[in-house]
């Protein structure tokens, strides 16, 4: 039921939740953290979320939340993604203690670095591929997404792959490919 | 005769005598004289009417005073701690300066890189573009070339050039024209999948009303991997479907 996940990037909006019960000691060791898209909106990032979703971590797996960008390609081991309330989750459980090939990436676009994304056209983004959230205001938008290896994502740019790095085989980024679909 | 002789004898010392009583005055006058205060003495005694000796009085104090600092070790050590404190709080203030120039000076250096960094992503996205407005022109040239048409404007004569244009500006028609049939079949699917996505969820409703699990502890509850992330997976299609149509019917309303 879980499945290897690896960061490659992480919404801009993080939110947190500790224990109910003031006097337990490990509180804060406890707390969940939960991360989800965003956008500027007049200078303040704001979720407006068009697609709700998160990517939920928790202190007790060995989570930091001092340091989030340290995890950035790590492997996770995940529970499967699901609806809850409503919002597409997903859960990562821990961090494994040596990487190994995942099934999926997380993966985090923005629009003013991959370009504008059409969601909701028929071919934006190839099967395969789950759309966890997707934040916009006005021309921003950020998208947060579980790709697997090989998988593309169309924009107003071009079409950008997944693909990983030959000397780190358990990460990848994604890659403008030109017209003739060469690397 | 006694008498008279008396008299004689008085008046004779009266004469004798005169001379003498006459310069003793004029001496004590001379005297007087000398001695007589001049105008700036009387003004300081005007001043100093007790006449207090502050000369010796300010000695004494400035060597009171001298005892009591000099003299004295404490003196020594308070002194060089107001000096020591008074150089440490300009040091540290100036190093607080310093640091704050040069956070200032960082501040600007990200600001420069980031400013940079967003002007080269803008000429990137340009120069993709560029490329790609390029190739497209270069790929419509080749259909062109294997379809025989000649370049745009290299004919012979103004009526060819002419005809080419009519030629290419019927084929934009007719590439519109069937752009224009693709999309009307898409919407027409996209109605026939939207309604039956309303039965689907007119159904569901229905089993919620009906006592059974809802449509969200279905999804949250721990199915097979597959049929877990199909289901997430087409949730997602549904949910891509929502936000298009509400940005069309944004769209729409102006």
């Amino acid at each position: 039921m879980s499945m290897l996940v690896t960061i490659t990037g992480l919404g801009s909006v993080w939110r947190r939740r500790t224990g109910a019960d003031p006097d337990d000691p490990k509180r804060f060791a406890r707390a969940a953290y939960f991360n989800t898209t965003g956008v500027p909106v007049n200078g303040e990032v704001r979720a407006r979320p068009k697609i709700a979703g998160y990517a939920r971590f928790n202190g007790i797996g060995g989570f930091d939340p001092n340091a989030p960008l340290a995890f950035l390609n790590s492997v996770f081991e995940c529970a499967e993604p699901c609806i809850w309330e409503g919002q597409n989750k997903i859960l990562f459980k821990r961090m494994l203690p040596a990487p190994e090939l995942p099934d999926f990436f997380l993966v985090v676009v923005k629009a003013c670095e991959v370009g504008h994304l059409d969601v909701g056209s028929l071919t934006w983004r190839s099967e395969g591929t789950l759309l966890i959230s997707f934040s916009e205001w006005r021309n921003r938008q950020e998208a947060m997404l579980l790709m697997p290896l090989g998988a593309w994502l169309r924009t107003q740019v071009g079409q950008f792959r997944l693909r990983q790095f030959a000397s780190w085989p358990w990460t990848a980024r994604l890659q403008l490919e030109s017209l003739s679909g060469e690397q | 005769m006694w008498k008279v002789r008396h008299v004689m004898s008085g008046v004779l010392l009266a004469v004798i005598l005169s001379p003498a009583t006459t310069a003793g005055r004029m001496e004590d006058s001379q005297r007087r004289h000398l001695y007589r205060d001049t105008w700036y003495e009387s003004l300081l005694k005007s001043f100093n009417p007790s006449n207090v000796d502050y000369g010796g009085w300010l000695e004494e104090r400035r060597r009171a005073f001298l005892n009591a600092t000099v003299t004295q070790p404490q003196f020594w050590y308070s002194l060089g701690i107001t000096v020591f404190s008074l150089f440490l709080t300009v040091y540290l203030s100036k190093r607080i300066i310093d640091e704050h120039r040069k956070a200032r000076s960082m501040h600007a250096m990200m600001a420069d890189l980031y400013e940079h960094d967003l002007y080269s992503r803008r000429l990137a996205q340009e120069a993709i573009e560029r490329h790609n407005q390029h190739m497209e022109t270069c790929n419509r040239a080749f259909e062109a070339s294997e379809a025989g048409d000649g370049r745009l404007g290299w004919g012979e004569t103004q009526a060819e050039s002419l005809k080419a244009q009519l030629q290419r500006v019927s084929a934009q028609l007719e590439a519109a024209t069937q752009e224009r049939n693709k999309l009307q079949e898409e919407l027409r699917q996209k109605s026939v999948i939207v309604s039956d996505l309303s039965l689907r969820i007119d159904a569901v409703s229905k089993k919620v009303n009906g006592g059974v699990r809802s449509l969200t502890e279905e999804l949250a509850s721990p199915p097979s991997k597959e049929s877990g992330t199909v289901a997430v997976a087409h949730i997602n299609r549904l949910q891509e479907e929502l936000y298009s149509e509400r940005q069309k019917n944004k769209r729409l309303k102006g």
